[in-house]
């Protein structure tokens, strides 16, 4: 057998576990779709799209009472994983504040970006888990260098938003992508993690998650890059924080419950 | 904290080149007039995404009544170049676009191209 591979540069049992992790099942999960009153069609529209689960997110705005209650509602009634999300779209001083007091309610808490204050605040952050379009309304990509370290530092993930090219044409479509591949290619070269998210409104505006994942892989993210991104990672930050949240004190895990 | 973001460092940019063109014409060709043939050229040949990867820019500072630049990867110098060749006519005026030089910075391209 040793014979066999001996003069073959590829050997095939190192690359065997790397190929069968691109074909083997992803549980995609989508972890940002807002919170509307047509959360029903939502729930059906993922479930059919074979989406293992969605965030739905309010706006810390909102009232909270009320979404905490219809969350257990759909919990209740849906196989889906539903996870419970918070968009905090305030001025700087008002995040860490919000995200402190949110922190134990709300599994993922987001912030939306935009401006470059808000998207350096975010990444350097520890209580923020994504940095949800920091390129909305802007020229350039919205992050740089050190936003990237720092979000690595962190943990912090950065999303692209798959409803800002839906929502486009033409030149405007063009710059939208760019500053997607200007902002994936940062990610890259400084191993900071991403997400793809749907930033669904409606229930037209959905996509599986095969599909999200195939927009890093067109702007140059590699396939199994891009799969991670749209299934291991989140599940691993929901777990993490999840985890997180049932801590008694830090460093202090509750084994049994009697 | 200004909004801009921080300039980052050499190591980190993309490399670019500026593809000098020159525009032959009998009839007077306008400045928007060009801008919109070049970018429809450009998608026509090579779609939305292909355009988006390119990092495609029309250098307006740069714009001469014949001559005119426009930014790109070194990669892709040849999509544009032929995108551009693509284009026959602008708004039904007769035109031919020939290239004239790539350069690496736009001092270059001044100093080569613009002299005048």
């Amino acid at each position: 057998m040793n014979s066999l591979f001996a003069d073959c540069n590829f050997n095939i049992f190192v690359h065997i576990p790397i190929y069968l992790n691109l074909f083997m099942e992803h549980r995609f999960f989508d972890l940002n779709i807002e919170f509307s009153k047509n959360w029903k069609e939502i729930i059906k529209r993922a479930e059919k799209l074979e989406l293992a689960g969605i965030c739905l997110v309010v706006n810390s705005k909102e009232n909270l009472e009320e979404y905490h209650e219809i969350i257990e509602e759909i919990k209740r009634n849906t196989k889906l994983e539903i996870i419970k999300g918070l968009l905090i779209d305030e001025n700087k001083d008002k995040i860490t504040k919000i995200a402190k007091k949110n922190r134990r309610d709300f599994e993922l808490i987001l912030v939306k970006g935009g401006s470059y204050e808000i998207n350096r605040f975010a990444c350097s952050s520890q209580y923020i888990d994504i940095l949800s379009n920091p390129g909305s309304g802007r020229k350039d990509c919205g992050i740089d260098h050190i936003c990237c370290k720092d979000a690595k530092e962190h943990e912090v993930l950065i999303e692209l938003n798959f409803r800002e090219i839906l929502k486009v044409s033409g030149i405007d479509k063009i710059k939208e992508l760019n500053k997607m591949k200007e902002i994936l290619r940062l990610c890259k070269r400084f191993n900071t993690n991403f997400i793809v998210n749907s930033g669904a409104k409606d229930v037209y505006e959905l996509r599986g998650g095969r599909e999200l994942a195939s927009l890093s892989y067109s702007l140059g993210a590699s396939l199994e890059e891009s799969l991670f991104a749209n299934s291991e990672l989140p599940l691993k930050l929901i777990q993490k924080n999840r985890n997180k949240i049932f801590q008694i004190l830090k460093g202090v895990d509750l084994e049994y419950e009697g | 904290m200004r909004d801009k973001t921080k300039v980052l460092p050499p190591s980190c940019r993309e490399k670019k080149r500026y593809i000098v063109f020159e525009l032959l014409s009998d009839e007077k060709i306008e400045f928007n007039e060009l801008i919109k043939a070049v970018w429809s050229s450009t998608i026509n040949l090579i779609g939305c995404l292909g355009v988006a990867k390119t990092n495609f820019k029309f250098i307006s500072e740069l714009y001469n009544n014949q001559r005119f630049v426009v930014r790109c990867l070194p990669k892709d110098v040849e999509f544009i170049r032929l995108a551009i060749a693509l284009i026959t006519e602008i708004n039904e005026k007769k035109v031919c676009i020939r290239s004239l030089g790539v350069t690496g910075t736009i001092r270059a391209a001044k100093i080569k191209f613009f002299k005048n």
